[in-house]
């Protein structure tokens, strides 16, 4: 990250008076430069499309093109853009949306100057940002929940027969039951462990099973 | 020489980023000032006893004691405030419920930011704002609610043939057709039509509905 270079940002949200707000504020602070605004999703597109910025700040709720398919149309944009998105405290579904179309982290929609300055300087350097002044609430949906950015990218490392191997491992299967309900040879399960076992740097089935918990690609709950 | 007193006006928003924008704005405006920020409906009271505004501008959803609760205390304890209410675009049922609870007109977060300062403007002039971005359906719904800023006020003196004028406007003729039924160029129909807007103190059409509703002049159909 260069020293001399400002965060390019770009707002999105359908409240003018919000917008202005936020121009006001963030342009003030160091570092910082907003380099458009958009009122609504297909605006927002736009806006990414021609300014590539590093930074996308968006409402989730505008009229028109909703805002989880604004920020999934920019996950598939070419150069890479950090997107935080803006969310009232009854949002803990929408929020989960937003990460698995993309997001990097999330701000409530009453939080103060520091904080949207945080949220936007650590996602810039690409770690995720969950709101400090978010109630608990939001946050055990969202770390429990299938959108943990932290557990989508685990999900992704899986194809979905190795995720099928994986459970049954951890559900006690031997290799021969799980060729048989796989309707394979039990010389591919055994390969197909053997490359579970390496993407996850683990040495025993117990490594594995800890670490299929862990990661939640096992929810020991259907064990019990 | 004094200074002309400001009009001294309290914002209530838990956004402190729409706050802040709305400061900006107000600020900016020679004649008023802002004497009282609140972020939740206790906090806008307290401001209200305390700095004796002559409007309010408060969003309708907040913690602690939500604006709406707010507007009904503020309407008993300090009848003389006059209030404008502001909602996002998808909650206008709460916009209903100011209104019959007493707040002189609305916003919607979204409207262009020139709208607050006239809304300001007409709501200080004992007029009811109707927000520009109003849609037919929560006109509709404002003018079946009991909501009626034009009772016990001296009625508007209006000719018959502004009636006509205002009934066909309700009915969402465009003024060529307008003009062709009543027998007028366009231009004077097009006058006549601002003049009417005037007396009665709108803007939009969802206001001349409203208005006409209220006075019995027209009936919305089913």
């Amino acid at each position: 990250m260069k020293l001399n270079k400002k965060i390019k940002v770009i707002i999105a949200d359908d409240h003018e008076i919000y917008r202005d707000g936020m121009v006001n504020l963030l342009n003030k602070a160091s570092g910082i430069e907003i380099v458009a605004t958009a009122e609504n999703g297909q605006e927002l597109v736009a806006m990414a499309r021609k300014y590539t910025p590093d930074i996308v700040l968006t409402d989730l709720r505008m009229p028109g093109l909703d805002g989880i398919s604004a920020i999934r149309l920019i996950a598939g944009l070419e150069q890479p853009i950090g997107q935080i998105v803006i969310s009232t405290y009854d949002d803990a579904q929408l929020i989960g949306e937003a990460f698995e179309a993309g997001a990097l982290g999330y701000i409530v929609k009453n939080a103060d100057t520091s904080e949207i300055i945080n949220a936007i300087k650590t996602v810039y350097q690409g770690k995720f940002y969950h709101c400090n002044t978010s109630s608990s609430r939001i946050m055990q949906t969202i770390t429990d929940s299938r959108f943990n950015p932290m557990i989508i990218a685990q999900n992704r490392l899986f194809e979905p027969r190795e995720k099928d191997i994986i459970q049954m491992i951890c559900m006690e299967n031997s290799s021969k039951e799980i060729a048989k309900t796989l309707n394979l040879s039990e010389r591919s399960v055994d390969g197909i462990r053997r490359r579970i076992m390496k993407k996850m740097n683990v040495h025993s089935l117990a490594g594995l099973t800890r670490y299929a918990i862990r990661n939640k690609l096992f929810d020991i709950r259907k064990f019990q | 020489m004094q200074e002309p007193q400001k009009i001294k006006i309290v914002i209530a928003d838990d956004h402190a980023v729409f706050r802040d924008g709305l400061r900006f704005l107000i600020q900016r405006e020679k004649n008023m000032e802002i004497v009282g920020e609140a972020a939740t409906g206790r906090d806008l009271l307290l401001c209200v006893e305390q700095q004796q505004p002559r409007l309010i501008i408060t969003d309708l959803v907040m913690p602690l004691l939500s604006g709406l609760e707010a507007i009904r205390e503020i309407v008993v304890r300090f009848p003389t405030v006059r209030i404008i209410a502001l909602s996002s675009f998808d909650h206008e049922q709460l916009i209903i419920e100011a209104l019959k609870m007493g707040a002189q007109g609305y916003i919607i977060k979204n409207a262009p930011k020139g709208e607050i300062i006239h809304a300001i403007r007409t709501v200080l002039q004992g007029l009811p704002y109707y927000c520009m971005s109003t849609t037919p359906d929560l006109a509709r719904k404002i003018s079946d609610s009991d909501f009626n800023p034009y009772k016990n006020k001296p009625g508007v003196e209006l000719t018959e043939a502004e009636k006509r004028i205002i009934l066909f406007l309700c009915e969402e003729r465009k003024n060529e057709e307008i003009a062709k039924l009543i027998g007028m160029s366009i231009r004077t129909l097009e006058r006549m039509r601002l003049q009417i807007q005037e007396k009665i103190g709108v803007r939009s059409l969802a206001g001349l509905v409203i208005f006409a509703v209220k006075q019995g002049i027209y009936r919305i159909p089913s």
